[in-house]
């Protein structure tokens, strides 16, 4: 289940605010840089994080188990939790029907690309893609889409294709 | 029957083959992972870290004692076939007569590993099975349901000697695609609307959960149908879903599910 939409949208509320909160308190840089695109932070597991709580609709806390990087590539997976580390309720969200029906992993994967920033603080990551809920592989997909190294996705690990024949 | 070892893919062959040399205290590595996931599978849980300390030691001691083996806390041949005999029972080729079609050979398949409990060991997507079904990989990105597909179609027309139908992939929407440019995709509304009968399947198919007109989410085999309330239902089996209650897609199990729901299409197994 792709949630990038939603999260556009809901860090473009973010960004309001942040350029609100920055134009009448001189804060430290925040940690969401809009000039360069929404979806962009020097802290990738803090962008994901920010990503699912907005999808979620309550706070969450990564328990991230994947973190592979190849060049400016950074895959991140694994699980949330509510941020006192209990489980998360997804009894008012979209998931609770998944779940019902038996289509549901409590995964998320992100794919990261590293890129300059456009306003001189160095590199950051932008989230490309992330998948959460899903009990379907996106890897071959986003492999696909933007031709990524086979170690970035694990594929190395394979020495053949799927096929028997 | 026997499995043909040398006809299968490495990456098969990698989970089930015995070591070559005995694995025991002060080992590292992936072996002894896959010692730790099968002790776990057998509920002889021990940390999976790949060391083989003294915690692992005493899990093989317990497992070979429940088995009536010499408990010596080292992995030969024989106490690694039993760890990973329930792969190998999924794996055997399946007792089907010539006469027996395609598709009645993948739901024999299908019902093969079925039995055997297909399950996550030592996190989400992760273990053996999951790496049986998705050519080697395992971890959170490795999400299963396509790949359990992919590999009972390969096995069972491997077993048959015949050309698979379609590729297959660890991805839903790589299925469909596959499916519609062999002709084999059948839009769930043809069936709703009766303009293809569920006999016209040949008894079984595969299943693909649609989210929208070019993306499904989850798939498995449909096995068998029938009427409940004037309603289409089937039944399934299928890789990567949640036990009932629970929140976390683990295992494979059978479920069945309503045609009705409009969210449905499917495949055939077989080219007409």
């Amino acid at each position: 289940m792709t949630v990038i939409p939603n999260l556009l949208q809901a860090l473009v509320v973010v960004w309001l605010s942040t350029v609100l909160v920055a134009c009448v308190s001189d804060s430290p840089v925040p940690e969401i840089y809009p000039s360069d695109a929404a979806n962009i932070s020097t802290d990738p597991d803090l962008l994901v994080e920010t990503a699912l709580t907005n999808e979620l609709q309550q706070p969450l806390t990564l328990s991230v188990s994947t973190r592979r990087e190849d060049r400016d590539w950074l895959l991140l997976g694994g699980k949330v939790n509510s941020s006192d580390g209990s489980q998360v309720d997804y009894s008012n969200t979209q998931y609770q029907a998944a779940i019902k029906d038996g289509v549901f992993d409590n995964v998320f994967v992100a794919l990261l690309q590293r890129t300059v920033s456009t306003n001189n603080i160095g590199n950051v990551f932008e989230l490309l893609e992330l998948s959460f809920g899903s009990t379907d592989s996106p890897i071959g997909q986003w492999q696909e889409k933007y031709q990524l190294p086979d170690s970035l996705t694990g594929m190395d690990k394979a020495t053949e294709s799927l096929q028997w024949q | 029957m026997a499995i043909n070892f040398d006809r299968v893919p490495s990456y098969v062959r990698k989970e089930i083959e015995a070591p070559a040399k005995m694995v025991r205290s002060g080992t590292r590595g992936m072996t002894v992972q896959r010692i730790q996931e099968w002790l776990q599978y057998h509920e002889f849980s021990t940390a999976i870290d790949a060391e083989y300390g003294p915690a692992t030691a005493a899990r093989v001691r317990e497992f070979q004692s429940a088995r009536n083996m010499k408990t010596t806390g080292s992995v030969n041949k024989d106490t690694w076939h039993a760890l990973v005999d329930p792969m190998l029972n999924s794996l055997r080729e399946p007792a089907i007569k010539r006469s027996d079609s395609a598709v009645s050979t993948v739901s024999t398949v299908a019902a093969q590993h079925l039995t055997q409990t297909p399950i996550e060991i030592g996190g989400p997507n992760r273990g053996p099975w999951v790496r049986l079904y998705c050519g080697g990989n395992d971890g959170d990105e490795w999400a299963w349901c396509a790949g359990f597909v992919t590999l009972i179609v390969q096995q069972a027309y491997f077993y048959r000697s015949e050309k698979v139908p379609f590729a297959g992939s660890v991805s839903c929407d790589t299925i469909a695609a596959q499916a519609k440019s062999a002709g084999l995709f059948v839009s769930g509304k043809s069936v709703s609307k009766g303009d293809v009968a569920w006999n016209d399947f040949d008894g079984a198919c595969i299943f693909l959960k649609r989210r929208t007109d070019t993306d499904w989410v989850h798939t498995g085999f449909a096995t068998s149908a029938s009427k409940s309330g004037g309603s289409l239902v089937f039944d399934t089996i299928e890789g990567n879903t949640n036990n009932n209650g629970s929140r976390e897609g683990l295992k494979a199990t059978s479920r069945i599910r309503a045609l009705s729901k409009n969210e449905y299409d499917f495949v055939r197994l077989v080219v007409d």
